[in-house]
């Protein structure tokens, strides 16, 4: 369905896109990336807002800029919060819809079935300048799919839901991509996309990092060592504890703060599994837990290394 | 059906309650100036002139040109502020047809606002009784009968002289006879009136630019002469062209009733020049709105007062020509007046029409243009 062929794009001195080329047909493809990898830039020359500098964009063996036969096809979800805001709900997705093709004879069933599926039709009369952020972002998906496109591009459409719309969004996509159309949804949460689907396109500055199934991505990022910084009033006695683990690389006690102590670890899955256990044998308090490389930057650093 | 459905959302984005708030201060802010004129002036109030004051300088001056910068430039501008543009160019409609429906909304709110500022403020200068709106004189209707006809029978300018040289010999003998102590007899004022009536309905000798050089013309008597009038255009030349020599003796036509169609006619007109030309700039520069209010109130305001030809690139110029208005009569000098003597010619208004058709035109396609061609991707967000 969309085809791009060494695509660059840039912003005057500043490169957004960096010679990407790839295809991605139907099912559900997560772009993977942290922020500023040049997701958005990509997106957009997909749903036909910018040219590419260099290269080709194609969808449905088309160029995607402003060309209404793409458009047609297309289903659109931006990143932005910003809205219509003296609008209610029901107008923003019916303007949306007449202008995405839908027939002023079906207009108002169809509104009402996307208002439905997004689980907003209690809230649609409300001006949407009231509305929170995960009701924003719900009737920006309603009319993304108002006209039922083959191809479906969503940008960070998780952001804002609470964890029960989270897994309704969700669902809905995969749902979408299951019946054959193409949903392509950008995150920089890894956790999030292993959720929906194990096809990913991973980005990072512009380029393209990795393209292919999350586990073997998995697999990269168990191979990183991983640290796990860990606040503790009996920090010397859990360190002896945590070197006896047969995965762990490492233990380092802060110069700063004796409470604070550094585990490094090629399995931080299992590290995870065990901590716990230890914790509660053994009486300690924990007062801090937190791991510097447990986000996407941390990985994509470790792999633009590797 | 979805230039209509684009319509209708613009036209209901423009008419949000603070925007209406903006748009009653506008329309009511010329005629509340107006009321105050004429309370303060009470009986010297002069309708006819304050109407044609103030809907020169706020109207047209001030009004049009606001409304048209904001709109104009807000079709595209607030939708890029808003970031709400990526709605409308991801959606399968050519974008010229997006630009031209929003601009037609807004078009709209820009005749309805002036219209309605116009409507109200020819109320408030409205004189029942003043001003007669047609171009033959009547013998009731004159101010001074004996002081007329005194001028005309011991001519003292240029103008009465050449009056004089046009009466009938049968009506020059009965004012050589008639003693001004006396009171005038109906017959000679009769004959006065019938023939200074054929001066203003068939004379085209009657300006001369050595005979009016003492009169001061209002700026539409000049406009009107630029355009070599002809029919009752002629008449009415010729009878605002003898009220100007005889301020005094002889009654206004003119009315604020008379005045306002015309200029409801020509203020659409100015409202699609400028907001084409605002339109164009919104697509152009990502700070439209300051350009447009330089564009409307530091180049269309100073140009067509500098001396030479500059006035022909100013639209304001060829608005004003198609609506000029009677200013009031004024002893001091002031700047404007000074800037405007040296700019004594008038454009003539085929020459207007041909220049706003082509410019409203030229900008609404070359916008239209470029809308469909250029990038337009909130910064902001660009990576």
């Amino acid at each position: 369905m969309i085809a791009l062929n060494r695509a660059s794009r840039w912003y005057g001195q500043v490169i957004g896109v960096n010679d990407i080329s790839c295809r991605i047909g139907p099912g559900l493809t997560a772009l993977l990336g942290p922020n500023g990898a040049g997701k958005s830039t990509l997106m957009k020359m997909i749903t036909g807002q910018l040219r590419p500098t260099t290269g080709h964009v194609l969808a449905f063996g088309e160029r995607t800029f402003a060309n209404a036969r793409v458009l047609r096809r297309l289903g659109y979800c931006p990143e932005i919060e910003t809205s219509y805001e003296d609008m209610t709900g029901r107008q923003f997705v019916s303007m949306l819809g007449v202008m995405a093709g839908v027939p002023t004879s079906a207009l108002q069933k169809r509104t009402e079935e996307v208002l439905d599926t997004v689980r907003m039709s209690q809230w649609a009369d409300r001006r949407i300048g009231g509305y929170s952020k995960g009701m924003r972002q719900r009737v920006k998906i309603a009319q993304a799919i108002i006209h039922d496109p083959e191809l479906l591009v969503l940008d960070e459409p998780l952001n804002g839901l609470d964890p029960v719309g989270r897994r309704e969004m969700t669902d809905l996509f995969v749902r979408l991509a299951g019946s054959g159309r193409c949903v392509i949804v950008s995150s920089h949460i890894l956790y999030e996309v292993e959720q929906m689907t194990h096809s990913i396109i991973l980005m990072d500055r512009g380029r393209l990092r990795a393209i292919g199934d999350v586990y073997q991505i998995r697999a990269l990022i168990d191979a990183h060592p991983h640290r796990v910084a860990i606040q503790t009033e009996r920090s010397r006695d859990l360190a002896k504890r945590l070197l006896d683990l047969s995965y762990v690389l490492s233990v380092r006690l802060s110069q700063d703060d004796p409470t604070q102590l550094e585990v490094e670890t090629r399995m931080p899955d299992l590290f995870y599994d065990d901590l716990p256990r230890i914790v509660l044998r053994d009486g300690f308090l924990i007062t801090g837990l937190d791991s510097p490389d447990n986000n996407l930057e941390a990985v994509f650093r470790y792999l633009v290394k590797g | 059906m979805v230039e209509r459905y684009l319509f209708r959302t613009a036209l209901r984005d423009l008419l949000q309650p603070r925007r209406i708030a903006v748009a009653v201060l506008l329309i009511v802010g010329p005629s509340a100036v107006a009321l105050i004129v004429r309370l303060a002036l009470r009986a010297r109030f002069d309708g006819v002139s304050t109407y044609g004051a103030l809907a020169s300088l706020l109207v047209f001056g001030f009004v049009l040109p606001i409304l048209a910068v904001v709109f104009g430039t807000g079709v595209i501008s607030q939708e890029m502020e808003q970031r709400t543009i990526v709605y409308l160019l991801t959606r399968p409609v050519a974008r010229w047809r997006i630009l031209l429906a929003k601009f037609a909304a807004a078009w709209l709110v820009i005749c309805a606002t002036t219209a309605l500022a116009t409507v109200l403020l020819a109320v408030v200068t409205h004189q029942p009784g003043k001003g007669s709106g047609q171009f033959r004189l009547y013998p009731a209707a004159l101010m001074k009968p004996n002081d007329l006809c005194e001028r005309l029978q011991v001519p003292q300018d240029p103008v009465s002289e050449y009056l004089r040289s046009r009466l009938t010999e049968r009506t020059r003998q009965r004012l050589d006879m008639w003693d001004p102590s006396t009171p005038l007899r109906p017959r000679l004022i009769q004959g006065v009136v019938n023939d200074l009536n054929a001066v203003i309905e068939g004379d085209v000798h009657l300006y001369s630019a050595d005979r009016f050089a003492g009169v001061r013309l209002p700026e539409d008597a000049r406009q009107l002469l630029a355009e070599k009038p002809r029919g009752e255009s002629r008449a009415r030349l010729n009878r605002w062209l003898i009220e100007a020599a005889f301020p005094d003796l002889i009654p206004r036509s003119r009315t604020t009733m008379a005045q306002a169609p015309r200029d409801l006619l020509i203020l659409p007109v100015g409202a699609l020049a400028y907001g084409a030309i605002c339109l164009l700039l919104a697509t152009l520069f990502s700070r439209a709105l300051i350009v447009g209010l330089f564009l409307a109130f530091g180049w269309e305001s100073w140009v067509p007062m500098l001396p030479g030809n500059f006035k022909l690139v100013s639209v304001m110029t060829y608005i004003r020509a198609l609506a000029p208005h009677a200013r009031p009569e004024t002893a001091s000098v002031d700047v404007m007046s000074v800037f405007t003597a040296l700019n004594p010619e008038s454009v003539p208004a085929l020459l207007s029409w041909f220049v706003l058709a082509a410019v409203s035109l030229g900008a609404l396609v070359l916008a239209a243009g470029v809308f469909s061609f250029r990038e337009y991707s909130p910064k902001d967000d660009a990576m």
